[in-house]
């Protein structure tokens, strides 16, 4: 295994993020190929944490932008402030400034509101941008993205061409609730994270619930895993284990048993339909099941 | 793996990534040189001699989504074993096999069989067994034990059918294409106010702010999720609705699905620039064509794999079957309940309505009809063209 790589994996879980191979690999690779990397996966596997935790990891500043539909270029990068320009517009007036010296002022950069993306290309240190659940935004967002995400500049027609002074370590989540384009994807590493195998939810429980039992952690991974294998419309993640997980801590539960499940199973299953579906049959066999093993 | 296969670091030479990147083309992972070149630069940042590092490392270069991962797999791992002896033509060989063995021989009959069934000039006769072509016989002799491959021509369709059915799908993707969407739009009195227009307009008059402008959102354009059954009893239909499937799909918006036994998703197939193209590759990887019906099972797989991601408040589905189900009634309820729960509006299209005598009462139609809000035809392009009239949200 390459150094940095496993160097990534002990930073990584220094910050309470276990990483494994795939995950350490895609952000070493990210950030050496200055690729911005695109992470998929259900919901509460850990998208958004890679980028929290690359920041923190690299010491340096964690600009986010929560995509959603409508998302615009004006929201996303900037916009000019025109209320003060109209303030200053009225105070020329007065002062009896010629026409052009008043546009040169009121189309200065200090008119110009800065939005996350603008604000991650003019670092002095490189940010870590994180650009979350891209899926939300639309084609038109994606395509202007694209541009930004190739050039690293973006263009102001008041105020002429702004390049980056560092590039941020790009990181896209998507939750898949609309399919990207090809032409983004392949601009991206490509990282998909799957539900962790029972014994990396064991070390993230460990890891961030250490005062947890070690029993109850072993019984709580054993469950969730056996739960993830039913059918179900909402999926438990590694989020829903360590909510349930600190529930049991506050409760002072030290072991499980099915009385303490269903009082328990909202921190779990999120899915009305599912909890009736679990608890009216299989709750008890489920739980044996995974004792037993 | 590690021990019998470490290749020499000097293997891995860009001759190495680029016969990797074409064998991953030939299982239709997209890339293209600029991934090789990308391949080229993350081997300089790994341990060459560490399959893992290789492994993880080129797949976050060449995949680019999930799916993509198990032909990685086989292409990668078919070469990091053979990319040890020089020769080359082995190697590949070596890959293409493992692609036919993994999803066996029918999948090159069922390529042919579409396209065969599509491209059959008028009126030819049909080669194959049991032609079943009164609806009735067909309905009940056309449900098969097994998920099989029936090479069974289309037959009755010809030319003008054909260019008729693409008519009408143009025209209900111009419906579907001018529908609204959800950006803002300026408008003269209502709506939030536009500093950006209004100011704009203020610069032309001395900066005078002699009018307010405003902007609303424009009429949003529901989603639609089209779901088509090409079992066997659906077969005298689904050659149209394949095609419309097929056209509707590249509409923004609209996402397409066929299921018999199983649920497939027709988006990867949809980039082909040329209608047959995608009908083609879609052949070869529709596994089911004209086998059973297991409406339920594939309806509760769409729930669960798609459910959240494609079904909401703007969500209109339209179910294509006849609603002839071999699987479980209750698995069957239990997904359309979930189906008709999470979308805006359920519309199903029954071909066997087109028979003023059909009731429904095939024990999965039965179950199904209570969480449907429209309940109309679907034999022919006229059924289709009404069609349009449902895909909105009221």
């Amino acid at each position: 295994m390459k150094e940095e790589i496993g160097r990534i994996t002990r930073q990584m879980e220094r910050q309470g993020y276990v990483a494994d191979r795939a995950i350490a690999t895609a952000v070493h690779l990210a950030q050496r190929l200055g690729k911005p990397l695109l992470v998929e996966g259900e919901a509460g596997v850990g998208k958004t944490e890679i980028a929290k935790v690359l920041a923190a990891i690299l010491d340096t500043e964690l600009i986010r932008l929560q995509c959603y539909e409508g998302l615009d270029v004006h929201t996303a990068l900037y916009e000019w402030n025109y209320q003060r320009q109209l303030l200053r517009i009225r105070v020329e007036e007065g002062a009896g400034a010629t026409p052009d010296e008043l546009e040169a002022t009121i189309f200065g950069r200090e008119y110009l509101l800065e939005r996350p993306l603008l604000h991650a290309i003019t670092r002095e240190l490189p940010p870590v941008l994180l650009i979350d659940e891209i899926d939300r935004a639309d084609e038109e967002f994606e395509a202007f993205l694209l541009e930004l995400l190739s050039d690293f500049q973006i263009s102001i027609p008041e105020l002429g061409t702004i390049k980056a002074t560092s590039r941020p370590y790009v990181v896209l989540t998507s939750n898949s609730t609309r399919e990207l384009s090809d032409a983004l994807r392949r601009r991206c590493l490509y990282l998909w994270i799957d539900h962790p195998t029972l014994d990396k939810e064991l070390r993230i429980l460990r890891m961030r619930r250490s005062n947890l039992p070690a029993g109850l952690a072993w019984d709580v991974a054993r469950f969730v895993q056996r739960l993830r294998e039913s059918k179900l419309y909402k999926t438990p993640g590694v989020a829903e284990t360590l909510d349930w997980a600190e529930a049991l801590e506050l409760l002072g539960i030290d072991r499980l048993d099915e009385e303490v499940l269903r009082s328990t199973l909202g921190c779990l299953l999120k899915d009305r339909h599912d909890i009736a579906a679990i608890s009216e049959n299989g709750l008890g066999e489920i739980l044996e099941a995974a004792l037993a093993e | 793996m590690t021990g019998q296969s470490a290749p020499d670091p000097r293997d891995l030479s860009p001759e190495w990534t680029v016969r990797l990147a074409r064998a991953l083309r030939e299982e239709g992972v997209p890339c293209t040189v600029l991934e090789s070149l990308a391949a080229g630069h993350a081997l300089d940042q790994l341990d060459l001699s560490d399959p893992l590092d290789v492994y993880f490392g080129l797949r976050s270069v060449f995949t680019s989504a999930q799916e993509h991962e198990p032909a990685f797999d086989r292409c990668f791992w078919a070469l990091w074993g053979g990319g040890r002896n020089d020769s080359r033509v082995g190697t590949r060989r070596e890959t293409a096999p493992t692609r036919r063995t993994a999803r066996g021989s029918r999948v090159a009959a069922s390529a042919s069989t579409v396209i065969e069934r599509l491209q059959r000039p008028a009126g030819e006769p049909e080669p194959l067994e049991d032609a079943g072509d009164e609806a009735p016989k067909t309905v009940g002799a056309s449900y098969s034990a097994a998920e099989r491959l029936v090479q069974r021509s289309f037959g009755r369709m010809d030319e003008r059918d054909l260019r008729q059915v693409d008519r009408v799908f143009d025209r209900i993707m111009l419906r579907l294409a001018t529908r609204r969407s959800r950006r803002y739009e300026p408008n003269r009195r209502k709506g939030r106010l536009d500093l950006r227009r209004s100011f704009r307009s203020a610069v032309a008059h001395d900066g005078e702010l002699l009018r307010l402008a405003r902007r609303r959102r424009k009429v949003e354009r529901p989603r639609v999720v089209l779901l088509c059954d090409v079992s066997g009893s659906m077969e005298r239909y689904s050659r149209f609705l394949l095609r419309f499937l097929l056209a509707a799909g590249r509409e923004r918006d609209v996402e397409s699905f066929v299921f018999s036994t199983r649920l497939t998703r027709l988006t990867p197939w949809l980039s082909a620039s040329r209608l047959d193209d995608a009908l083609d590759k879609l052949g070869t990887h529709v596994h089911d064509w004209s086998g059973g019906t297991r409406i339920g099972e594939c309806l509760d797989d769409f729930v669960r794999r798609y459910g959240r991601s494609l079904l909401g408040s703007k969500t209109v589905v339209v179910i294509l079957s006849d609603g002839l189900d071999r699987g479980e009634v209750d698995l069957l309820e239990g997904a359309m309940a979930a189906v008709h729960r999470k979308a805006r509006k359920v519309v199903w299209l029954n071909p066997l309505l087109e028979s003023a005598e059909y009731e429904p009462t095939a024990r999965g139609m039965r179950a199904a009809l209570p969480h449907i809000d429209v309940f109309a035809p679907g034999h022919n392009v006229e059924s289709l063209l009404r069609l349009e009239r449902h895909l909105t949200l009221t």
